[in-house]
């Protein structure tokens, strides 16, 4: 299923991702972020529906919080997303 | 036994604590380590404990509460990030051996100490000011004495450290869970707690709360960025190398709900009430110089005390036949007793938490007075 994934720096900034984008009713989950998306080695992604992408990243924004890339996925590829 | 020594570690838990830690040796490995449910209870728990404590202690991010193994570590991080070899510190005449030990490993560091009676804020406060206006860089200071219980005036001094734009480390030690600890309000760069005192949590686990850049005192893996040799520049992963004491972090996190449910104004009243009482019946007994102030306007549940013609030692010692735990000597604070003109005696320190009872404290007065008079009290 098409869905985005929000690449972090940490699983405590993943935690905060979910928490804060639960808040304003966008469901996300806490993956490890494949390695192939991260040149640092041991990542974690947050993952949301793509449709949620720029309401999620407009409340992101507000409470201080940044991935460090974003990438879509077609259920095969994923393909980095500029915003 | 009886236990007066919460200033060191508070003995009884709540039966959450110990309920968490239990639960936590069979159920949690380590956050932030792998996605199988050991690893993601570990995350919950550890993630939880940060955002709780960062409400409690007024944090702007989970992210930074870093987990420490007890405040000395904390401090250590605090200290060896800010302070550079030549610094001029200036640090209260109350310190513990936590702050003045690190700073002692310092090259040409230049110490001023604020000298003032204990229970004199306005003269501490009237310290800081003249120190910072003559030029230190950086200041620590402790929110409560662990040797007397005075109530340093952090507040007011936090503010002269924002006004001289100096950055501020803040032992909280023997307030954590006490009294308001406020890291943004009062604008410092690190507060460093124990969370085996007065948060209920077990030994070895302790908070350092950052709202400066740091440096790093250990190195090693975080799961994260991991093909890096660098440590990563974000907390709390910067901060924290190694595996975590989950055991401890779960039951720092029932401790901490504890005082949140329990209240601030709550266990801090009880505490100095019972040991205001307990100052009360010392100062009846000739020949105890008693280290407190009428009102006990600015202490906590901390007490010192000498007996004339008694070693403090063998006071604590014999104390400890009788059934009554304290700490006697110099409480690891030699500063606070030079300050204060302890030094050569020390003191016995009674200090109380949340479940101690008016009995007990009787109890204690008792056998302090049997120890004095060689006769029991009735």
């Amino acid at each position: 299923m098409d869905h985005i994934l929000l690449i972090v720096r940490s699983i405590t900034q993943a935690q905060r991702m979910e928490r804060t984008l639960g808040q304003v009713g966008i469901p996300s989950q806490i993956y490890r972020a494949p390695a192939e998306l991260t040149d640092r080695g041991c990542g974690y992604a947050v993952s949301i529906q793509s449709k949620q992408l720029t309401p999620a990243l407009r409340r992101l924004q507000e409470m201080g919080l940044r991935p460090v890339r974003i990438y879509q996925n077609d259920g095969k590829t994923y393909k980095e997303v500029r915003v | 036994m009886i236990y007066f020594d919460s200033c060191a570690t508070t003995l009884e838990k709540p039966e959450s604590v110990a309920q968490a830690v239990a639960q936590a040796l069979h159920t949690m490995s380590s956050p932030g380590r792998g996605h199988y449910p050991a690893s993601q209870k570990a995350e919950e728990t550890a993630y939880q404990c940060r955002a709780e404590a960062a409400e409690l202690f007024h944090v702007d991010s989970p992210e930074n509460v870093v987990f420490t193994m007890n405040a000395t570590h904390g401090l250590n991080i605090a200290i060896k990030t800010l302070i550079r070899p030549g610094m001029h510190v200036v640090i209260s005449g109350y310190e513990h051996n936590a702050v003045t030990r690190p700073l002692h490993t310092i090259p040409q560091v230049v110490v001023t100490v604020v000298d003032a009676p204990p229970f004199e804020p306005a003269q501490m406060l009237d310290g800081f000011r003249k120190a910072l206006a003559g030029g230190a860089q950086a200041a620590i200071c402790n929110h409560v004495s662990n040797v007397f219980g005075c109530i340093q005036p952090v507040e007011e001094i936090a503010a002269l450290c924002r006004e001289f734009q100096v950055p501020l480390i803040v032992d909280a030690s023997q307030s954590a869970g006490i009294l308001p600890v406020d890291l943004l309000g009062w604008g410092a760069a690190f507060v460093a707690m124990p969370g085996h005192k007065g948060l209920y949590g077990p030994q070895g686990t302790g908070l350092l709360l950052c709202h400066h850049e740091t440096d790093t005192v250990l190195e090693g893996g975080t799961g994260s960025a991991s093909k890096f040799q660098e440590m990563p520049e974000f907390l709390p992963d910067r901060l924290e190398a190694g595996t975590h004491n989950m055991l401890g972090i779960a039951g720092l996190l029932a401790g901490i709900r504890f005082v949140r449910q329990t209240g601030l104004n709550a266990i801090a009243g009880h505490e100095k009430d019972l040991t205001q009482y307990a100052a009360s019946l010392l100062q009846k007994e000739e020949g105890l110089t008693v280290y407190t102030r009428p009102g006990f306007a600015c202490q906590t549940g901390v007490l010192s005390f000498t007996a004339a013609g008694h070693d403090v030692e063998e006071m604590g010692e014999q104390l400890a036949d009788r059934g009554i735990a304290v700490r006697a000597g110099l409480q690891c604070a030699p500063l606070a007793h030079r300050t204060a003109g302890t030094l050569e005696t020390g003191t016995v320190r009674f200090s109380t938490s949340y479940f101690n009872r008016k009995a007990q404290v009787d109890a204690f007065f008792d056998s302090v007075h049997e120890i004095i008079r060689g006769n029991t009290r009735f």
